[in-house]
């Protein structure tokens, strides 16, 4: 028991060096380079579908905003930050150096928001939890030479809410 | 140095109330770890605010430091990037100069954030211009034509005008690379952070990064007092060599 405890601190005292050293001493390299840009589609199950019959995007920018609109979002702007924090967890999904329980946790991070967004645009039902299942997939887009490039870089495998309810536990 | 530690210290804690204010009412919402955060914040302005004495101001910014640490393990690492790291940093350095047995360590905990925030506009111009691609205009005209960044769709318009983004590419970057210069004048200066808050405004409108607009800000008394010192020690240094 007290190994277990003594290698628990141990592993707790590394990840917030890993975490801490980072802000104390950061690198302020902002937008040094234009990689690919991940997106985000999720698709619906029916009952006995193998595969998804429509990707819809999650989390699209609003068509235009006015000025007005832009300053009103200084002060609060949170669906923005969530978008910008799916960004980071797609990024951590798609990177293989990432230790396997960072990439599971930036998983559950984006299962959570495609079931909360199939819910918001009634894609699913309130009572469809055991039946219905949801996946996502991210799509990467990139410059190469004069023209765009889009493939899709991951697939999630199909769950159920009550499934996401077990791992955020 | 007083005065300039409790402006960071009461910019830094509007700062954080509006970030917890969004994550208590965002689409994810985290009112467990979040709610005692917005409380704290708004103690940390009200401290600042009433020149209350030390010792409250450190256990208020140390309980603020439990709540960053907290988040970093919830979100493994910053929430919002670069935004939520210089805001913890803010947050050390006010908290070191508050507890530091002295005088002088005070000061080198805000001068430490102040150079930071040099770093933070020449360190982001040196990527760039090291990148040909931005030297080009080519780095920014994709910012819009794919990135995930444009707050609307419309917003992606710009990539057709080359001409346009290589102009605003040189101006960020040599902004950026010429901050530093802005220590050796205090008029300069002063010209340096209007601009460089009127980026991030424009950023904040742009790409929606609102939070890098409030807690930059918040960063921004240290270095006004650090150019201050920093001024008088380079005439006396000059001096001294004559």
């Amino acid at each position: 028991m007290a190994l277990v405890n003594t290698g628990t601190i141990r592993l707790t005292a590394r990840r917030l060096l890993q975490l801490l050293l980072p802000v104390l001493m950061p690198s302020w390299r902002f937008f040094d380079s234009i990689g690919p840009a991940p997106r985000i589609d999720y698709a619906v199950f029916d009952e006995g579908d193998a595969a998804p019959r429509q990707w819809r995007p999650l989390a699209l920018a609003p068509l235009r905003l006015s000025l007005g609109s832009m300053l009103v979002r200084l002060p609060y702007n949170a669906p923005r930050n969530d978008m910008l924090f799916l960004i980071s967890c797609c990024e951590r999904v798609l990177d293989d150096e990432q230790a396997l329980d960072v990439r599971a946790r930036a998983h559950t991070e984006i299962l959570r928001r495609v079931a909360m967004h199939a819910h918001q645009t009634s894609a699913i039902g309130p009572h469809d939890d055991a039946t219905i299942r949801l996946s996502f997939r991210i799509r990467q887009v990139r410059r190469e030479h004069n023209a765009l490039i889009e493939e899709v870089a991951y697939e999630a495998g199909s769950f159920t809410q009550s499934q996401l309810m077990a791992w955020d536990r | 140095m007083i005065d300039a530690l409790r402006l960071c210290e009461l910019l830094l804690g509007a700062a954080f109330a509006q970030q917890s204010i969004e994550h208590c009412l965002g689409p994810v919402r985290a009112l467990p770890l979040f709610l005692p955060r917005l409380v704290l914040s708004l103690l940390l302005a009200l401290t600042a605010l009433l020149a209350l004495p030390g010792p409250w101001v450190v256990g208020v910014e140390a309980a603020l430091l439990l709540c960053a640490i907290a988040g970093l393990f919830r979100f493994d690492g910053a929430y919002n990037g670069g935004s939520d790291r210089l805001g913890l940093l803010v947050l050390c350095c006010v908290l070191a100069a508050r507890a530091a047995p002295s005088l002088m360590w005070a000061q080198v905990a805000l001068g430490y954030l102040a150079v930071q925030l040099v770093l933070s506009y020449f360190m982001a111009g040196w990527a760039k211009v090291l990148n040909p691609a931005w030297r080009n205009g080519r780095a920014l005209r994709d910012v819009f034509a794919f990135s995930a960044y444009p707050a609307s769709e419309q917003l992606r318009g710009w990539q057709d005008w080359p001409r346009l983004l290589w102009l605003v590419s040189w101006g960020v970057m040599l902004l950026e690379l010429l901050f530093p210069v802005a220590l050796c004048n205090r008029n300069v200066l002063l010209a340096m952070l209007t601009l460089a808050a009127i980026f991030h405004l424009i950023n904040a409108c742009a790409f929606g990064f609102n939070r890098f607009f409030w807690v930059w800000l918040a960063a921004y008394p240290a270095l006004l007092w650090f150019q201050l010192w920093f001024q008088l020690w380079f005439q006396l240094s000059f001096q001294q060599r004559l």
